[in-house]
């Protein structure tokens, strides 16, 4: 009986180790220097999933949140939760003090350019890194087992691996709202997809706003 | 028989009369010499000395003109008053019989603004000033101007003796003391109370109506407005108010008259005392000249000192006195005449006094024409005459009252000290001069003041001398604040404490630090008070010198002195120490009367005998190299320190902190070795030098260079030295790798490499430009047995808390054809970000193969895993 329900639930407990085992080295695998921790991130948030999924596993990506299909529900609940978004964030920076405690360095708040590069390239890259792995990966690993469970499982490893990496910081606050919202997105439209632009243009317009108004 | 008798009686008369004695007495010419002789006889018999007997008598003579006559004077509380603050003047009346509260004083204020002509005599005077103080006490702030005055229930008068209240039924003697000549002439009695020119009315005759307490501001219906225990008039003349207080303005003088009696009686046929006045500077010009008049009318008059009587003697021979009967029988007749005059000056100390010169004139007539036999006096006529002058009493027009204004006292400038009370305190007491700055104290000197309205606002100025003795017949001028380190300020506001580093160039023995403290007051007046202090200084140029400890054998101790440690740098402030080792701690020289401490205790020897050679075997006295474990724990700090008397006698002092630490160990190169400069730029000539990262740039534009610790360029072909930070007294694998290669010391290699006794290794680097070489080093931090027994045996170390660790560090080194271009770069440019890069290329591809490995091996695990199970649907 045991033996059965274990040969049932045997993607997911393998998906489980894989996902611990891959968070765990993507912060503690020595690195030095920014290149090896940036090549670190992509090796086990993104090229350690890709090959689980498709050399161990054998499935496609779309299993895993890789695909436009639902576009009306993407969008519809992208737009959603972008609203809630940014609404949440408005009151934070108005009611907190989170304004002041998020970092945002000299150069991109003085130029436009450098503000387009930052977001598009570098925020663009880790966050896409990220929501491949917590709302792809982690999400879709369980949703057939947990439903909608598996958004809590999804946001509690995020906000877990964040807090032990980086302790409670105002600047974690934007993506702990996404890992909210974004995966509410992706749990309804079955695709990373949607949450991922959503969150791309959430923290573009987050990052805006808090240059307008430190400026 | 009776004729016999008779006979025999004046036989022996004759004989006793015949004796040396009695020839003695009938040979004195007159009674008075024999009086005088016969007095001289018996105080030479008890020892009196005939000069200081009359001595004596002359300052018994003089006594009374040195009678301390009735004083007083003043204290005010506060000392330096603010524009309208309270100030309070306590008077200190001294050489009155009275108690204080039976004195009357009466004070007088006047404003340097000018005071109310209050009773409305025409002119400003005395008199006012002292309405204006009697209206302050007796009121005590009543609100008189709202008091009803028609009406009086009270009974507040008071009847004024002469010498004070408890005078009371005694005559009155009032007497001036002249303060030069110490004569008290006798005046005429009036109070000094103040005169409120009130018809019918005058203070202190009992009666206190309502225009008197109208005019002095009491309460009508209060027998004590203010509150002192007496009546109101009593108050108003100041029975007993021993104490004036008033709000003060700038510029206001105060005075106060006292009246009692004095602590001599007067010469009267009575009880009394005499009755005075105490001033505050006891002086009364307007009495000068009538008592130089009295003292040179006396003086004229009796035409001799004071209290001295003149006795004069004449004898006179006449043989014809035709007044006289002759002597039928004899024709020769002597006549003598003595005639004696007595001046007697009485009473001198009242100035009253009586001369009398009294003469009498005695003849006596001898028969005979032997004088010699001193013939039967026969008969003569006696005369005296008397002459007596009398009432040369002292008499003057003036008044006392015309005195108090040559009285007043100003409560800041005068009567009080003005003088800022400055004290210091020098810490240390005998500071230690380095001029490297490694063991140098600093000089703290505390400034603490006292008699200062706010010592917030104090201005301090310290000067700095210098000189070869204590006591120099100058100390010259003082030293400007340049030649003074570490001190940044000199003078200021608040500066109540002076600091400098005692890292003088070259100091004398003796520095005198000296402040000068200025306030300038409410009243806009500048007050100053200054101090000084001598500080001897020792010189020195020694330093504790930090040795690892190698344990023998036999549990012994010795420094290994080929292994100095905290030489330079950071390490040289703050020393680090591992855990349970033992570390040798010298101070070059010859010493005496040594002292170490560690943490402010003594540190005795590692071992009572004194094994080790730190202590005398003989004495246990400490001698100039001790040794300490190390047993606190990482972080940690220890301050050692050394006090000892150099050879030449002067007292040194040094100090050295420790810190426990980590083992850890670095490689550098010649540079870093030789440069504890953090500014010091590395140049062409060290061969090979530390990346330059960048700069750091503080506020004042000054860059800092930022080395990198593990990238270093050096120069091809010339020889590469490289050494470890951290050498173990005792390894057991250090071990040098060039290229992951081992080198040997003495056994020859690829690279030509050598190594040191000092554990360096050079070698000359066969590559060309771009390529690079990593070098490494490994040693393992470990205590020897012996140390381990030491401390096991001697400070209870267990066994299990020793350790090893395991240490390494890497440098690479990237060959370049120059230093020039990388070391001229000031700031980084693209090109220089670009190198750094490929710089770490060869690490990141060794990254990219321990990521790699590590991701297959998990895709393998993952997939052997989900193997064992059954494909499922």
């Amino acid at each position: 009986m045991s033996y059965n329900l274990l040969i049932q639930w045997k993607e997911e407990l393998m998906s489980a180790l894989i996902i611990l085992v891959c968070l765990v080295l993507a912060f503690v695998f020595p690195a030095n220097g920014l290149l090896q921790q940036f090549t670190s991130t992509l090796v086990f948030l993104l090229i350690l999933p890709i090959l689980y999924i498709k050399l161990i596993l054998k499935k496609p990506f779309s299993f895993f949140g890789f695909s436009l299909k639902n576009k009306d529900v993407g969008f519809l609940w992208g737009g959603i939760m972008l609203a809630i978004s940014l609404l949440t964030a408005f009151l934070l920076i108005t009611f907190t003090s989170l304004k002041t405690n998020y970092f945002l360095s000299p150069e991109i708040m003085n130029n436009f350019w450098i503000f387009l590069v930052y977001e598009l390239i570098f925020v663009n890259s880790i966050f896409f890194m990220y929501e491949f792995f917590f709302k792809g990966f982690v999400l879709f690993s369980f949703i057939k087992k947990f439903s909608y469970w598996s958004i809590l499982f999804s946001v509690l490893f995020y906000a877990t691996v964040s807090t032990i990496n980086s302790g409670m910081k105002w600047q974690l606050a934007p993506a702990l709202i996404l890992s909210i919202t974004g995966n509410i997105v992706a749990y309804k439209s079955r695709s990373f997809i949607y949450s991922y632009l959503m969150g791309l243009l959430f923290l573009i317009f987050f990052d805006a706003y808090l240059i307008y108004i430190l400026n | 028989m009776k004729k016999n008798i008779l006979s025999i009686l004046a036989i022996l008369l004759i004989i006793v009369l015949l004796t040396p004695p009695a020839k003695a007495i009938i040979d004195y010419p007159n009674p008075s010499d024999a009086a005088q002789s016969g007095i001289q006889a018996i105080m030479s018999l008890f020892g009196f000395d005939q000069d200081a007997v009359t001595n004596a008598a002359k300052t018994f003579n003089v006594a009374g003109q040195k009678n301390q006559q009735p004083q007083v004077s003043l204290t005010f509380t506060p000392s330096n008053p603010a524009l309208g603050q309270k100030i309070s003047a306590i008077a200190q009346p001294v050489y009155f019989m009275n108690d204080s509260k039976d004195l009357y004083f009466t004070w007088y204020l006047k404003h340097d603004g000018g005071n109310k002509d209050h009773n409305k005599d025409g002119h400003i005077d005395i008199e006012d000033y002292k309405i204006e103080a009697a209206r302050i006490i007796a009121s005590n702030d009543f609100s008189w101007d709202k008091a009803d005055y028609s009406t009086s229930s009270d009974d507040d008068g008071y009847d004024a003796v002469f010498g004070g209240d408890d005078q009371r039924g005694k005559s009155e003697h009032c007497f001036y003391h002249d303060v030069e000549s110490g004569h008290e002439f006798e005046i005429e009695c009036e109070h000094l109370f103040p005169s409120d020119n009130i018809d019918g009315e005058s203070l202190g005759d009992g009666s206190f109506g309502r225009a008197e307490e109208k005019f002095w501001h009491t309460d009508p219906n209060n027998s004590d407005t203010a509150g002192t225990g007496n009546t109101d008039e009593s108050n108003v003349i100041g029975l007993g108010i021993n104490q004036f207080t008033w709000n003060y303005t700038p510029g206001d003088r105060v005075g106060v008259a006292v009246e009692g009696i004095s602590t001599t009686p007067a010469q009267t046929n009575d009880s009394s005392y005499k009755t005075m006045w105490a001033l505050l500077k006891n002086k009364c010009s307007a009495f000068d000249d009538d008592v130089d008049d009295a003292l040179d009318d006396f003086s004229n008059t009796v035409g001799t000192e004071s209290g001295t009587t003149t006795t004069t003697s004449t004898t006179t021979t006449d043989t014809n006195i035709p007044d006289l009967t002759p002597d039928p029988g004899n024709t020769d007749i002597q006549e003598t005449v003595v005639e004696t005059t007595t001046t007697t000056v009485t009473d001198v100390l009242a100035f009253t006094q009586t001369v009398t010169t009294v003469t009498e004139t005695t003849i006596t007539v001898y028969d005979g024409a032997d004088v010699a036999k001193e013939g039967t006096p026969i008969s003569g006529p006696t005369t005296t005459t008397t002459t007596t002058i009398e009432d040369n009493s002292f008499s003057t027009s003036e008044d006392l009252n015309d005195c108090l204004t040559e009285n007043f006292i100003d409560p800041v400038e005068g009567g009080t000290t003005n003088k800022i009370e400055v004290s210091l305190n020098a810490i240390p007491t005998e500071p230690i001069n380095d001029k490297t700055g490694e063991n140098s104290d600093q000089l703290i000197v505390h400034a603490s003041t006292a008699n200062v309205d706010n010592a917030n606002y104090l201005k301090y100025a310290w000067e700095v001398f210098e000189a070869d003795s204590p006591n120099p017949e100058s100390w010259g001028d003082p030293l400007i604040k340049s030649d003074l380190p570490e001190v940044k300020q000199t003078s200021g506001i608040g500066l109540s404490t002076f600091k400098m580093k005692m890292a003088m160039e070259s100091p004398k023995k003796y520095l005198k630090v000296k402040v000068t403290v200025t306030e300038t007051t409410a009243s806009n007046t500048t007050r100053e008070g200054h101090n000084d202090i001598i500080v001897p200084v020792s010189s020195t140029n020694k330093s504790i010198h930090v040795y690892s400890a190698l344990a023998k054998d036999n549990l012994t101790l010795e420094p290994i002195l080929n292994m100095e440690r905290c030489k330079s740098g950071m390490e040289k402030l703050i020393c680090p120490v591992f855990k349970n080792e033992i570390v040798s701690i010298s101070v070059p020289g010859l010493f005496s009367n040594i002292l170490w401490t560690l943490d402010n205790k003594p540190l005795g020897p590692i071992d009572s005998d004194c094994s080790s050679n730190e202590c005398d075997s003989h004495t246990g006295e400490a001698k100039n190299t001790t040794y300490f474990p190390i047993l606190k724990g990482n972080g940690e700090r220890y301050l050692l320190n050394f006090s000892a008397t150099n050879d030449d006698g002067e007292k040194i002092n040094l100090s050295k902190t420790f810190e426990v630490v980590d083992p850890n160990i670095k490689i550098i190169s010649d540079f870093q070795f030789t440069n504890s400069d953090p500014k010091a730029l590395c140049t062409e000539a060290y061969n090979t030098c530390p990346m330059l990262l960048g700069y750091y740039i503080d506020l004042d534009d000054i860059h800092w260079p930022d080395y990198s610790a593990t990238s270093f360029e050096s120069v091809v072909g010339k020889p590469i030295s490289f050494r470890p930070t951290l050498v173990l007294p005792e390894p057991p694998t250090n071990q040098w790798h060039i290229d992951d290669v081992p080198i040997f010391k003495g056994i020859e290699n690829i690279f030509g490499a050598t190594i040191d006794e000092n554990n360096v290794l050079t070698f000359t680097p066969a590559k060309i430009a771009g390529q690079t070489y990593l070098v490494s080093y490994t040693s393992v931090y470990v205590q020897s047995r012996n140390i381990k027994k030491i401390l096991n045996k001697s400070f209870n170390v267990q066994l299990d808390k020793f350790s090893d660790k395991k240490l390494s560090a890497s440098a690479e080194i990237t060959m370049v054809d120059s230093l020039d271009k990388s070391l001229s770069a000031q700031k980084p440019t693209p090109k220089k970000i670009l190198a750094t890069l490929v710089a770490d290329v060869p690490d990141y591809f060794n990254f990219l193969f321990r990521i790699i490995l590590t991701v297959g091996l998990f895709l393998f695990i993952s997939r052997i895993l989900l193997a064992q199970f059954p494909k499922t649907n």
